[in-house]
């Protein structure tokens, strides 16, 4: 046991001291957890209110959801990792006598203190949203809150005793039947969304289901179900007994060093090592496309150059991602709700840029010495970071308006056509000439990357909206003809590019690796 | 005596007050391979990259074939070629495409980056893995792949620093062939190593630095002179019998004048 401990609080350390350590002390965490606060209290208000007005079925439904969506986080983390190891844990004490459940316990309950740590002051106002939304007492917050700790311990014991069972049974596909309980733990999700789905969380007997019944008995004030609390007390007291009996497995020949880096810390090594492994495992797909040095002038060649990384590296899909979250948050596809989407998708957009520029600035700043160290200078380099951000925002955001125009027959109008060409514009703008002037050290809490991520962001949407102004602008001035306000744009969009290339180069010229 | 290519003259440079080089002099000739040793932490990276124009120095004058590179930072760099150690590549790019890339940013013409990119992956055993990306490469190909980059251009003042570190021995005699072929034919080459005996038999001349100083500069007879070790004294002797020697110097510093000050 005491071994235990010390395992604990070594991971403890190790994890989050150095954000406790850094130069605004705890600050930046304290910060980081505050910011939750209010998006928690307003999802426990909205299901809440989604509860209230609902059947019995509808709301078991409702309170699933969400504790199905952890589970299936568990359940992917199993397929992973499963384990927070350290490699300096792999040096120093698992090649030491440690018993492998004195080491399991040890990360079971880092895995829940971190957990906790990180959400669960948001889960625990978003119990108080959801008790006062009721009408009930703020007391019963805290049984609802229980209910969440004993669930989030359930998870967490899942995932690592089908760890276990991946590594002592490796002949028994344990990733297989994982993923195939991720899809059984998620697939009634989709009744919320279409209420004639045949398979809904009420039919089924699932770990979510029967949690979600319990804090729907604490929510309305009445005895829980007697059904619901032998299958809660199943599933956890199983998963306990299982976790008990195989703990003891030895399974450090398994494990993997997952724990790069401490909270809010980046490891550039194993960052870069994992950069390397996906460009390798990609290549034979992706080298696919060619990069030709030997044609085009030189911004083009940059331009390019960028792309194929963006490409190579597997940003693209990331990219991709964004593209799809923009997309559906836009309600593309729902009648009369497309034309409001383009301000989602370009936001969306943008935010993605704001990470792609932060990525350039971990993993491809030092690749500059090759530039650097000719007669050339990194004028067209950045030029075509610029140019190829821009183009990245263009392509990501086209299927959406494809999307809109072939689904709903719509004219997209040409304010929508401003703020679509010109946010990216923008936020390629904002991206190169900060990257020419701000060196990032490897943290994610510092404040030069937040300050990119935020000004990249900020600059696109301003780019678009300035776009969308001159528009308004010439309108207001009596330009009425399409054509004319079409010239006008496009006008405004060249001088726009112009200048950014312009201040680009003029700022990498004093630029220092 | 022919000019000297490299010319580096009482340079300084330190880091958060934390000196890294104390008035280190230097001169590297053409057709000459120089070898620059040294304990760790002595200056060499930080020597070579003030030459790459990668570092400004506090202090001194850095000369390449006669231009101060402190006033024009940037022509110079047309002769030049340089590889780092350790040096970090764009994984995403196949060989073939990462040198035709360089050799456009060393405005090699358009037409020669294919025929001088196929003929260095042949030599340096680089071509069955032409088309694979960096990231798949091992870590002696990756360095032979940097060592190509360096030299795409033909130039006549090369800068290596730790270029043998992780190839194997047959691609060692290959680049240590391929650079006394470029001294032979008139080129500048300033080579940083901790193989003193690769230096030994590379290099015409070297340089032992220590504390951040030039130390002793010759060939290996005239550094045993120095070193006193006698006509059998290998150069490992002679380096560590001058660094032991050699105490940290108490001198001071320039006072600046400006962003930085020459003599």
């Amino acid at each position: 046991m005491s071994r235990t401990l010390t395992l604990f609080t070594y991971k403890l350390r190790f994890f989050f001291g150095p954000a406790l350590r850094g130069r605004f002390g705890p600050l930046a965490y304290v910060g980081l957890i505050l910011i939750f606060l209010p998006s928690g209290f307003a999802f426990g208000i909205t299901l809440g209110t989604t509860v209230r007005g609902a059947d019995t079925t509808t709301a078991i439904g409702v309170l699933a959801s969400p504790l199905a969506g952890l589970l299936s986080f568990g359940l992917l983390y199993a397929l992973g990792a499963g384990v927070t190891a350290h490699a300096s844990e792999f040096d120093f004490f698992l090649t030491a006598d440690v018993r492998p459940r004195e080491y399991l316990a040890a990360d079971l309950l880092f895995q829940l203190v971190s957990l906790l740590g990180a959400g669960g002051l948001a889960a625990g106002v978003a119990a108080l949203g959801m008790v006062l939304t009721m009408g009930r007492p703020a007391v019963a917050a805290l049984p609802l809150f229980s209910l969440l700790i004993v669930y989030a311990f359930f998870v967490l014991m899942t995932s690592q005793v089908l760890v276990i069972l991946r590594v002592r049974f490796h002949r028994i596909p344990v990733r297989l039947v994982s993923a195939a309980l991720l899809v059984v733990s998620i697939f009634p999700a989709a009744s919320l969304a279409d209420p004639a789905f045949p398979v809904r969380f009420a039919d089924l007997p699932l770990p979510s289901t029967a949690f979600a019944a319990l804090g729907l008995a604490v929510l309305r004030g009445a005895p829980a179900p007697i059904f619901d609390v032998l299958l809660a007390l199943v599933y956890a007291g199983g998963i306990a007994l299982g976790w008990y009996a195989l703990s003891d497995t030895y399974i450090v020949h398994g494990l993997r060093p997952t724990m790069s880096a401490g909270f809010g810390q980046v490891d550039m090594g194993s960052r870069m090592e994992i950069q390397r492994h996906i460009t390798a495992r990609l290549g034979g797909v992706t080298t696919r496309v060619r990069f030709r040095p030997d044609r085009g002038g030189d911004t083009s060649l940059m331009t390019r150059l960028h792309l194929v990384r963006i490409w190579r590296d597997g940003s693209i899909l990331f990219v991709a991602l964004f593209a799809i979250i923009g997309i559906l948050s836009s309600g593309a596809g729902r009648n009369g709700a497309g034309l409001a989407g383009v301000a989602a998708v370009t936001q969306t957009l943008t935010l993605a840029l704001g990470i792609l520029a932060i990525n350039w600035a971990f993993y491809e700043r030092d690749n500059l010495w090759i530039v650097l160290t000719s007669a050339k200078g990194p004028a067209a380099y950045f030029r075509g970071l610029m140019l190829s951000f821009a183009a990245i925002g263009l392509a990501a955001s086209a299927p959406f308006f494809i999307l809109l125009t072939a689904t709903q027959s719509l004219r997209v109008p040409i304010e929508s056509l401003a703020v679509w060409i010109a946010s990216p514009i923008a936020g390629g703008f904002v991206a190169a000439a900060l990257l020419t002037r701000i060196k990032l050290k490897p943290s994610a809490l510092s404040f030069a990357a937040l300050g990119i991520f935020f000004f990249v962001s900020l600059g696109g949407i301003l780019g678009g909206l300035a776009a969308e102004g001159v528009l308004l602008a010439a309108r207001a001035i009596g330009v009425l003809a399409a054509e004319a306000q079409a010239t006008i744009l496009l006008g405004f969009l060249l001088a726009f590019s112009a200048l950014g290339l312009w201040t680009v180069t003029r700022l990498a010229a004093t630029f220092r690796l | 005596m022919p000019l000297p290519a490299i010319e580096l003259q009482q340079l300084w440079k330190s880091y958060d007050g934390q000196p890294a080089l104390q008035g280190l002099s230097l001169e590297a000739y053409p057709s000459e391979i120089l070898g620059l040793i040294g304990p760790n932490g002595a200056g060499k990276t930080t020597t070579l990259k003030i030459l790459v124009g990668l570092l400004r120095p506090d202090y001194g004058i850095v000369r390449v074939q006669g231009h101060d590179v402190l006033v024009d930072p940037v022509a110079y760099k047309a002769e030049l070629g340089y590889m780092p150690e350790a040096p970090t590549l764009p994984e995403y790019l196949t060989p073939t495409e990462f040198l035709g890339y360089v050799g456009r940013i060393r405005n090699l013409p358009k037409d020669r980056i294919a025929a001088r990119t196929s003929e260095l992956l042949k030599v340096l055993d680089l071509a069955p893995k032409a088309d694979e990306t960096i990231a798949s490469l091992s870590k002696g190909m990756k360095a032979k792949v940097a060592f190509a980059a360096a030299i795409i251009h033909e130039p006549s003042i090369l800068v290596l620093d730790e270029p043998l570190i992780g190839i194997d021995p047959a691609g060692q005699h290959l680049l240590k062939e391929r650079l006394m072929a470029m001294a032979g034919a008139g080129a500048t080459v300033l080579v940083s190593t901790h193989q003193l005996d690769t230096a030994e038999r590379l290099c015409r001349r070297v340089a032992i630095v220590n504390h951040g100083r030039n130390i002793a500069t010759g060939d290996l007879a005239a550094l045993r002179t120095q070193a006193h070790t006698g006509e059998e004294g290998s150069l490992e002797d002679v380096f560590l019998r001058l660094t032991e020697e050699a105490d940290v110097p108490v001198v001071e510093r320039p006072r600046r004048r400006g962003w930085f000050r020459r003599g």
